[in-house]
């Protein structure tokens, strides 16, 4: 049997897979807990891949875009994943590994034009991201956020195969274009390809946290590594959007009427369901992982109008800044975690005034996400998902989309009061942290400084994604 | 002694580069266009500026007038505990003032524009620890800033009808609903250069300091306003109504303003009455048409009406007060701003050589000529607009002899002169004044008519001094200003406290219901959320399976 590959289109994610196995060996055979050890050469396989995805250009702007969030980020993820305490509770050369694994499997879920790809590589980014939460040893709380994450995962993804099965049945074949052909053609009743095509969908909707495949995130996200955490709202997050936009543009545009309301539909209740969590959390990380459903919202919502003018584009702009505000965040957080134990609102009073280092870029990221002065970035972004849902006809989405605007800043604006509050008591202060820690510190300045070189210039993030 | 030269210097580097830029524009009529920033489609401004030889002239003059002020800071204020920050202002201001000067685009305009009505209310304020001083910048903020909206609201309409905001771009376009426009331009006009019936901030602007009077409220912020409709001026023609309704309102500002300046017993705030009479002539040029007669007025009297500040400043300085009755017999002990003031007077009431008289010769050979019916203006109004004018001519040489009289004659006091620092620029000021007057053109008939109405308004005076030996006027309603400012005072702030009232009602009881409601049924339902949260992983995967079976239902039934 004969598998055609097309190596330009695979390359990164080769280079991507072949630096987890690397990042494996030199951990067995140096075994370092700083940087030097797997870190370097998870880095390095990244900027590899980088470059070849920056060589090759293939196979369209589209997937480019996506494959280079997916890289950045987990680029981001890695350098800031110094800050985790490897040594004691962390592997870091299995922590490599794995993370490097999953974004593999990312790159390849973005790249996907088939439907077995597709779920392979969907194993692919979730098997080694479901053993990275479980991974801190010791940790009663980790493993059972694992198991909740392990069990939701396969519940969705028994559901995607029973879609993409009846699909297959309908259609006789897997590859995308095919599928949009033979749907054109298709005398089956609506009703069984609607099944198909929903149960397909749905299950992809799990990785994206859109409801009702929300349950899982905020346990999750709460159990986990920071870091981790932050792996999953950001990179993962993007492979998912990025699959669901090009099954739904390429395969299924013939079934748009069955699957364009309930996109619309599923895009409200997240984005509600999302913020109306948010609002009652008293911890940062808590606080994130429901304002990170919410925000799955937003991204999916102008796939309800994709054929509308810039439908296609918006989301990944929108992912873009998402991406980067949300990995600032969490790797603040991560820092602070690292450095005071806990996200508490009450340990954060005043962290902008105490660590203006770690509390600003914070406070701008959280400003960034919630878009609000009309300064940011994440103000732009906002605008450039609700105009194509405006064009596509979906007044009420964009309505409920404003409405969620406000609600979001309720409890962005409460964190960031909380920030710059003046603390009580003695004003807490660091011992000098390790270089790793500094890498990661490091890590959250730059990404923040991004976020304020895109909020002064729009035009670079809108005029080159994708 | 504090460090002044800093300040001094950067005003003058100021200075020097503006001069530098508009020098060599002096003579060019049509103006040279310049795009620094072009507008893209997100932001629609254009960073442009525009110069002619009218803009030329007015930079020269603020920035001349600008830096003199800052020379005579340093002897006035200059052991004032707020020296820097008012020094400051007075660069930004002049910055701002350059920016209104030469922009071609209107929302830079309107930027500088309002930072100009920014700076004047810190400058007002700048003794802020005087009620008076707190008072009267705010109601100088507030006057200028509610017709200011005027200028927003003309610049969204041109931006309508023009579909450009660039100057250059509407005046070559040709007017076009020049009406709504040009009266909404005048509301902001008639506030910030105090006009009739917004003319009541200016003299209760006087407990700012006396150089800042000179440059903002005499030579150039106030004069803003003649130089936007100058610049405008073919928006303005094309609408009778708007041209109408400048010559009113002009020909009863300039008449009360002189009246009300004859009755004052302040000098400085005799002063600025004068201003708002003099500006109102300048409007009335602006009437009958001619652009240039309107900015030779502006220029000679930003010279001699910044002299005679300057000159009651050193007044000020030496008695300590600027009431008249503190004043008198100070022609010896202080020769030189005797002399200079002498000359900021005669150009104040129009004697010959001075500027004064060449300028207001030429805006009286305009409204002469409107007269004739050969401008916009119907000739009956032209012709009481004339006759206004020379009336208030009249009443200006009247008033200018009476404070000369009365501040430099009579029983001698002694008093030291003014420091160097202060003496200096009144008396380029004073030279100004007159070497202005050189190459003006003249007007015989309308000149001697003229030089005779000043005349008689000095003999008058002079007259009236010899036989009474004191010019106090016993005029109740006009130093009362005819209570003019009754109305803002007593009804202003009733309408706008039940409005203000109303207001709160209607938002605590109809609007705040619903931001309220709503954020009490978000906390419910967010606890809803909480409780579903159970960290049981059996409720969580009936959720999903409810979830999928509840799409694909909908689904099915859908289609």
């Amino acid at each position: 049997m004969n598998i055609p590959i097309d190596w330009t289109v695979v390359g990164p994610a080769v280079i991507v897979a072949g630096g987890a196995l690397i990042a494996l060996l030199v951990d067995a055979f140096y075994p370092r807990r700083t940087w030097l050890g797997s870190g370097l050469p998870s880095t390095i396989a990244l900027g590899l891949a980088g470059l070849e995805l920056l060589r090759t250009h293939e196979p369209n702007d589209y997937v480019f875009a996506l494959s280079f969030i997916v890289l950045a980020g987990t680029l981001f993820v890695v350098v800031a994943s110094n800050v985790m305490n490897f040594e004691n509770a962390m592997p870091p050369g299995e922590y490599h590994f794995l993370l490097l694994s999953s974004a593999a499997g990312a790159l390849m879920m973005v790249a996907a034009h088939d439907l077995v790809t597709l779920i392979v590589a969907f194993e692919l980014l979730s098997l080694p991201s479901i053993a990275l939460v479980g991974l801190r040893q010791g940790d009663r709380v980790a493993i059972r956020s694992a198991w909740t994450f392990f069990l939701a995962s396969v519940v969705s993804t028994a559901i995607t195969l029973m879609g993409i099965s009846l699909l297959y049945g309908v259609t006789g074949t897997l590859d995308y274009a095919g599928m949009n052909h033979a749907l054109r053609t298709t005398d089956l009743p609506d009703s069984v390809v609607a099944v198909a095509v929903v149960l397909t969908v749905v299950g992809l909707l799990f990785k994206l946290g859109a409801v009702p495949f929300h349950v899982w995130i905020p346990d999750t996200y709460s159990g986990s590594s920071v870091m981790v955490a932050g792996y999953l709202s950001a990179v993962s997050k993007a492979a998912a959007l990025g699959a669901v936009l090009i099954l739904l543009a390429t395969a299924l545009p013939p079934a748009r009427d069955t699957w364009q309301p309930l996109v619309a539909i599923v895009a409200a209740l997240t984005m509600t369901i999302g913020n109306l969590g948010a609002l009652r959390q008293r911890d940062a990380i808590g606080l994130l992982a429901w304002s990170s459903i919410a925000q799955a919202g937003f991204l999916l919502a102008p796939a309800a109008a994709l054929f509308a003018t810039d439908g296609r584009r918006a989301p990944v702009q929108y992912l873009a800044i998402y991406v980067l505000a949300n990995l600032v965040a969490f790797a603040a957080l991560a820092v602070i975690v690292r450095l005071r134990g806990s996200t508490t609102f009450e340990d954060l009073t005043g962290l902008a005034r105490t660590d203006p280092w770690m509390g600003i870029p914070l406070g701008f990221a959280l400003l960034t996400l919630a878009g609000f002065p009309p300064a940011v970035i994440g103000l732009v972004t906002k605008y450039v998902v609700l105009r194509p849902v405006i064009d596509g006809g979906h007044t009420w989405l964009a309505v409920v989309m404003a409405l969620n605007v406000m609600l979001g800043l309720a409890y962005y604006l409460r964190l960031i009061v909380v920030l710059v509050d003046r603390a009580d008591g003695e004003p807490y202060v660091s011992p000098s942290p390790p270089l790793s820690v500094r890498l990661a510190k490091a890590m959250v300045i730059v990404g923040a400084l991004g976020l304020v070189v895109l909020s002064a210039w729009p035009d670079l993030l809108l005029s080159n994604l994708p | 002694m504090r460090r002044h030269w800093p300040y001094v210097a950067l005003t003058a580097v100021l200075s020097v580069a503006a001069a530098a830029w508009a020098i060599p524009q002096l003579d060019d009529d049509h103006g040279t266009t310049h795009v620094w920033v072009r507008g893209d489609a997100l932001l629609g401004v254009s960073l442009a500026t525009h110069v002619d030889g009218l803009a030329a002239q007015v930079m020269l003059l603020a920035v001349g007038v600008g830096l003199l002020v800052q020379i005579y800071s340093t002897a006035y204020l200059g052991h004032h505990p707020r020296y820097r920050s008012y020094a400051l202002i007075i660069v930004l201001f002049l910055i701002a003032m350059l920016t209104v000067v030469v922009a071609d685009d209107f929302f830079v305009l309107l930027v500088g524009w309002e930072v100009m009505g920014l700076c004047s209310y810190l400058l007002i304020g700048h003794e802020w620890q005087t009620t008076e001083a707190r008072s009267g910048a705010a109601k100088a903020f507030l006057m200028t800033r509610i017709a200011d909206l005027g200028l927003l609201v003309g610049i969204l309409v041109i931006g309508q009808t023009y579909g450009t905001y660039r100057i250059s771009e509407v005046l070559a376009a040709g007017p076009k609903n020049s009406t709504a426009i040009a009266l909404l331009l005048l509301i902001a006009v008639v506030g910030k250069s105090a006009q009739f019936p917004l003319h009541t901030w200016l003299p209760d602007a006087m407990p700012g300091p006396t150089p800042i009077t000179a440059l903002i409220h005499a030579a150039t912020m106030v004069a803003a306003g003649v130089y936007l409709i100058a610049r405008l001026l073919p928006i303005f023609e094309a609408s009778e109504l708007a041209m109408t309704l400048l010559a009113i309102i002009a020909a009863i500002t300039m008449l009360l303003g002189a009246l009300f300046a004859l009755a004052q017993t302040d000098l400085k705030r005799a002063l600025a009455w004068s201003t708002v009479s003099q500006l109102a002539f300048m409007f009335a040029a602006l009437a009958a048409g001619d652009r240039d007669a309107a900015t030779n007025h502006l220029l000679s009297h930003g010279a001699f009406k910044a002299l005679l500040f300057l000159g009651c400043g050193c007044l000020m300085h030496a008695v300590g007060s600027s009431s008249l009755s503190a004043m008198g017999g100070l022609r010896r002990s202080m020769p030189v701003t005797f002399g200079a003031m002498t000359i900021g007077f005669a150009a104040l009431a129009g004697v010959v050589p001075t500027a004064g008289f060449f300028s207001k010769d030429g805006v009286l050979e305009a409204l002469h000529h409107a007269a004739d019916g050969s401008g916009v203006l119907p000739d009956v109004l032209g012709e009481i607009v004339f006759y206004v004018a020379l009336a208030t001519s009249l009443v200006t040489a009247a008033y200018a002899t009476r404070l000369w009289l009365v501040a430099f004659f009579g029983d001698a006091k002694e008093h030291d002169e003014a420091p160097q620092a202060m003496i200096g620029p009144v008396v380029a000021l004073a030279a100004a004044s007159l070497v202005l007057s050189i190459g003006q053109p003249f007007h015989f008939g309308i000149g001697l008519l003229s030089t005779i109405i000043a005349a008689a308004g000095i003999g008058m005076v002079v007259w009236a001094w010899r036989a009474q030996g004191n010019l106090d006027i016993d005029a109740p309603l006009l130093a009362r200003e005819l209570d003019l400012d009754a109305p803002y005072a007593r009804w202003l702030p009733a309408l706008v406290g039940s409005a203000a009232r109303l207001v709160v009602a209607v938002d605590r009881d109809g609007v705040d219901v619903y931001p309220r409601s709503s954020a009490t049924i978000a906390q419910f339902a967010s606890r809803g959320l909480d409780l579903l949260q159970s960290r049981n992983v059996q409720r969580y995967a009936t959720v999903i399976a409810a979830g999928v079976a509840l799409l694909t239902a909908a689904a099915v039934i859908w289609t």
